[in-house]
């Protein structure tokens, strides 16, 4: 009864957001107007239909996608890697698919100050193949590790590790590449869910879609792998096919939203957290739904804080999420070691 | 008797590449239903290697492994999780998962894409968690359980799976002692009720030749001697088991002895209780209990005599009379 | 004397002065010694009757003497809290006392490394371009004969900013390094030169605001080869034209909207209603449409702001770096629903610019104002220079 009543408040949370997200921005324009707008009727001012239609909305339908996305892909790498503290951004998952970003854009040698000029609906979906490709390349490295390390600490080092490589393969990169080519390179880095436009909403949506749909139909591989591998197998897991699938859905979810709005962190870590510690409880059955709803709120969240609504200044995605999501995983990390203390063995 | 699962010539080891490591060759065996079978033997003989094998989580290296008439090769993933539930020693970290949420994935062969339980599902957890008698354990976290709580609930996963086999490596590693009666008696109740053929393997050895059903003794010389706990102890295959320069295995009293015996022979006179423990002390101290020894200890009603060397002491407690012998000794 | 790009009134005007100036130059004592030093010291002579005088360059000034100059840059870069000062010594003739704490370089001199595209109009325009012997980055250069020396490797790279390569400067044992500061030692090369004991010449062109205080700057660069005579001449023609220019359209009442820039990474970065690209804009006879600010550099926006103001501009100046419409809607294709976009009124100053990232319009166009603001005019009222063709900008299709 409880949980329900959870779920209820998220999801009118979420239509809050999603409105809240259209109704402030650098410019003001009424409620009102954006009904209107939304109804298809004509506004006080052309322009603002261009702003609500054009970029709020895509803006904030991005800012769910990739909020849902990159939960549900931390969801499924903390179950994967047995490992509270993991997410795309920390295991490096984000790095690879930066790296296969970094590929495409910085080898297609077309020019323009964004990172997608010049490329074309087939340079789309070159991109978001790229970045799938380097998220799931270094998502199987990590799990071939995790093999061999049995450290959870020691993982999460391995794969801060490989966020430097990658990082500094993309460095070398930019060092061989002409100069507008690296500042729009680095203007992705710096992450943003404004840049989606609606002729590459499908592909975005898309891939999110499918990376969900394989994570909702994988709920009962995810809890038996709660027990771990030998328990999940003696219950009848196709432990392989199940990792497999599980390792696609979560690199095409992080791969499509980094592709898409640059490398963003701390959403993967921190909206499993709060969800398990609103909802009280690891089943996957009822964390993925609410994962994807509180996944996209938070996304929506931060956006709004970005924009510093009433002024025009911009402040960079990638701080606001690390100030929501640092101080939830130090609360984490504290709250592990008290636990890891009663264990008398 | 009717053979669940049954080996045949079967060959354990491990492969690493080209290298083959056997660990046991030519072994025979079958489990019955309704039976608990205790495995024993020294450590590192190869007993995990057996029983991760036969839970098919390791390849056997030669031979058969056939449940009823099929081998468990034929077996998919999840026909076999129909067949065999296990339960391992290992700490498991599962998050906010209750006891009943934990037993409840037990029944994962059987339900359907999205996991949901049916009526029969719940009815099949509810009588699990009643026979482990964990009903007030159920609705707590995991997390938040003694380690016999948590073996209980481990224990009640493998019982909602439903399978004819269940095999259970060490479940009493972690626990003190009541608890580890309990829980060994609480499987062979098991075992015979639902008529489960039951394998555990485990270190205790006075509660497995007190309650396995058969005992599976796995010696020094890689084979498996299987019997009533009773007559793998009289074939002497226990004592030859567990031998070692320290210590031996003493028929008699069923429990291993120092080998040393500095302080030779003593006749015990008495019966009961009494003179039970009187001859432990004895033994602890290091004498061997022989009817021909001219050394004699008398238990009384609440004391004890002695006639050493010719000599009558009285000692009030068996303290006394291990200090007294010890002083004597060091004379 | 070579000139470029002149317009043909101006080209009247220097023809004018060139005829005037010729039997001054023939007369030795009215000139500066442009070759060579002085042979014999005389402390009465005034070695440089041709004096510069500076008018609207604000930040730096010039104090003659009878055998040295002194230059003070105000404000190197914004926030400067001192000056700079250089005494320019006629070589054959004893340095000044007192200007100890003052940069000494004696004139005229005869090698310099250049850090900035704007001086090498200067050098080609003094006629004085074999006195370079290195760039900071040779790919940005423009102009074709100083493509052609660095091609025959008579001029080299030697980097620029905190990494130039210190050694290649001793080695190549300059008269001057003429560079600009930014004020941050991470960015700057003049603090690691002048470690080195190399004698650095710092530029402020780029902080004015005005056009032609920019140009100016030309007669700092004349004054190390004592050319200010060359250089006065050029400046005149230069600032007549843009007066005339500027004249011909103030009293226009129906002045186009214009927007200017584009999006670099989250922000539009709109000129600031007392900047540069604003005067220059104003001066042209349009109407910028944020003229009501005051700020001197950038306005950093949100594409919703931008657009909510200027979606009907007019005219559309400096879309990033685009060459066509077609990169700009593949930069981000909500761009079109600017009507400067639908309408084609779209004009970058990338006309003249080379593969290897070289724009005319930050060289020579730095020195010719006058020639950018007859683009501008040509842009924004088309008839009133109706034979004029776009030098720097071109219209984007």
């Amino acid at each position: 009864m409880r949980r329900r009543n959870v779920v209820v408040v998220l999801a009118v949370g979420l239509m809050v957001a999603f409105a809240a997200s259209l109704a402030l921005g650098s410019v003001n324009i009424p409620l009102s107007e954006i009904v209107t707008i939304l109804l298809g009727g004509e506004p006080a001012r052309e322009s603002w239909r261009t702003i609500i239609l054009n970029f709020r909305l895509t803006k904030a339908i991005t800012a769910g996608l990739a909020g849902a996305a990159l939960g549900v892909s931390g969801l499924i790498m903390q179950t994967l890697f047995r490992n509270p503290l993991a997410d795309p951004y920390v295991l490096g998952i984000s790095s690879g698919a930066s790296l296969g970003v970094a590929l495409v854009v910085l080898a297609a040698g077309s020019t323009g100050l964004t990172l997608l000029s010049g490329l074309g609906l087939v340079g789309d979906f070159a991109l978001i193949l790229a970045a799938i490709t380097g998220a799931a390349a270094v998502l199987v490295i990590v799990m071939l590790a995790a093999r061999r390390v049995a450290s959870t600490m020691t993982l999460l080092i391995l794969g801060l590790m490989f966020g430097y490589a990658t990082g500094a393969l993309v460095s070398l990169l930019i060092h061989f590449s002409i100069a507008e080519r690296v500042q729009a390179y680095v203007n992705w880095t710096f992450g943003s869910f404004g840049g989606v436009t609606w002729s590459q909403m499908p592909f975005l949506g898309g891939a999110v879609i499918i990376g969900l749909g394989g994570a909702v139909l994988s709920s009962k591989p995810l809890n038996a792998l709660l027990l771990g591998d030998a328990y999940a197998r003696s219950m009848g897991l196709n432990i392989r096919a199940a990792r497999a699938r599980l390792i696609l859905s979560a690199a095409i979810l992080a791969g499509a939203v980094t592709a898409f709005c640059g490398p963003i962190g701390f959403l993967g870590i921190a909206v499993p957290h709060v969800c398990r510690g609103l909802l009280r409880t690891s089943d996957h059955r009822t964390l993925l739904p609410a994962t994807i709803i509180f996944g996209a709120i938070l996304a929506l969240l931060a956006d709004i804080i970005a924009q510093t609504p009433g002024t025009t200044t911009v402040l960079p995605l990638n701080a606001i999420t690390a100030l929501f999501g640092a101080p939830i995983v130090v609360s984490v990390i504290l709250r592990r070691r008290t636990t890891e203390g009663t264990f008398a063995s | 008797m009717t053979a669940i699962l049954t080996a045949q010539n079967l060959s354990i080891g491990y492969r690493h590449g080209r290298d083959v490591i056997p660990v046991a060759e030519r072994l025979n065996f079958e489990l019955n239903a309704g039976e608990l079978v205790c495995l024993i033997g020294a450590n590192g003989i190869g007993k995990s290697t057996l029983m991760r094998t036969l839970a098919g989580m390791q390849p056997t290296l030669r031979g058969t492994i056939c449940i009823g008439d099929r081998s468990i090769q034929s077996f998919s993933t999840v026909e076999f999780a129909r067949q065999v539930s296990i339960v391992l020693t290992e700490r498991l970290d599962v998050g906010l998962l209750t006891g009943r949420e934990l037993i409840a994935l037990g029944r994962h062969p059987y339900t359907d894409w999205l996991g949901r339980l049916t009526t029969n599902d719940h009815d099949t957890i509810n009588r699990a968690i009643a026979a482990v008698g964990a009903s007030a354990l159920a609705d707590r976290p995991f997390s938040e359980l003694s380690d016999g709580e948590r073996q209980k609930i481990l224990i009640g996963r493998a019982l909602a799976q439903s399978t004819p086999i269940m095999m259970l490596d060490e479940p009493t590693a972690f626990l003190d002692v009541p608890r580890r009666a309990e829980i060994i008696y609480m499987l062979r109740a098991l075992a015979h009720t639902t008529q489960r053929a039951i394998l555990l393997s485990t270190h205790d050895l006075d509660l497995a030749l007190r309650t396995a059903d058969r005992l599976w003794l796995f010696g020094a010389n890689h084979q498996i001697y299987r019997g009533a706990p009773e007559d793998v102890v009289l074939s002497g295959a226990f004592e030859s088991a567990f031998a070692d320069p320290h210590s031996r295995f003493n028929i008699d009293s069923g429990s291993f002895l120092m080998s040393e015996h500095r302080c030779g022979i003593i006749h015990v006179i008495g019966n009961g209780t009494r003179t039970t423990w009187t001859r432990r002390a004895l033994e602890r101290t290091g004498f061997q209990i022989d009817d021909n020894a001219l050394d004699t200890v008398e238990v009384l009603a609440d004391s004890w005599r002695g006639v050493v060397s010719g000599q009558p002491v009285n000692w009030a407690t068996l303290g006394d009379m291990n200090a007294w012998f010890r002083e004597k000794t060091a004379e | 004397m070579r000139l470029r790009f002149l317009s043909r009134a101006g080209f009247a005007a220097l023809i004018a002065l060139l005829v005037a100036l010729v039997p001054a130059a023939s007369a030795q004592d009215a000139a500066n010694l442009v070759d060579g030093c002085v042979e014999s010291y005389d402390a009465e002579t005034d070695y440089f009757p041709e004096k510069a005088s500076i008018v609207d360059a604000t930040t730096f000034e010039v104090e003659y003497f009878n055998n040295y100059k002194v230059i003070r840059v105000l404000t190197p870069w914004a926030g400067a809290e001192q000056a700079y000062e250089y005494v320019l010594v006629q070589c054959g003739t004893p340095a000044p006392e007192g200007y100890d704490d003052s940069i000494i370089i004696e004139v005229p001199i005869q090698s310099v490394i250049v850090m900035s595209t704007t001086y090498l109009p200067h050098l080609v325009e003094l006629d004085v371009l074999a006195s370079l012997v290195a760039v900071d980055e040779a790919d940005f250069a423009y102009d074709a004969e100083v493509r052609d020396l660095i091609e025959a490797g008579d001029v080299i790279e030697v980097g620029g900013g905190s990494t130039v390569d210190v050694e290649q400067v001793l080695e190549l044992d300059p008269d001057v390094v003429m560079t600009y500061g930014l004020g941050n030692p991470d960015f700057d090369a003049h603090p690691v030169l002048i470690e080195a004991g190399i004698p650095v010449a710092l530029n402020a062109d780029y902080v004015e605001t005005s056009p032609l205080g920019r140009a100016e700057w030309l007669k700092f660069t004349a004054m190390f080869y004592n050319r200010e005579g060359a250089a006065n001449d050029l400046f005149n023609v230069v600032a007549a034209d843009y007066e005339a220019l500027s004249a011909s359209v103030a009293d226009i009442e129906d002045r186009p909207t214009v927007l200017v820039n584009g999006m670099f990474m989250d922000t539009w970065f709109v000129s600031g209603g007392g900047s540069f690209a604003a005067q220059l804009i104003e001066d042209a006879g349009g109407a910028y449409l944020w003229a009501d600010d005051e700020s001197q550099g950038g306005l950093p926006l949100s594409f919703e702001a931008v657009l909510d103001r200027a979606q009907d501009a007019d005219i559309w100046l400096n879309a990033n770096f685009w060459r066509s419409l077609d990169e700009g809607l593949a930069e981000d294709e909500r761009y079109a629903e600017f009507a400067p976009f639908q309408n084609q009124s779209i004009f970058n100053n990338n006309a003249r610019t080379t593969e290897l990232g070289g724009n005319d319009y930050s060289e020579s166009g730095v020195l010719r104002p006058d020639l950018v603001l007859a683009d501008l005019i040509k842009i924004f009222h088309p008839d009133v220079l109706p034979n004029h063709e776009l030098i720097y900008y071109q219209q984007l299709q």
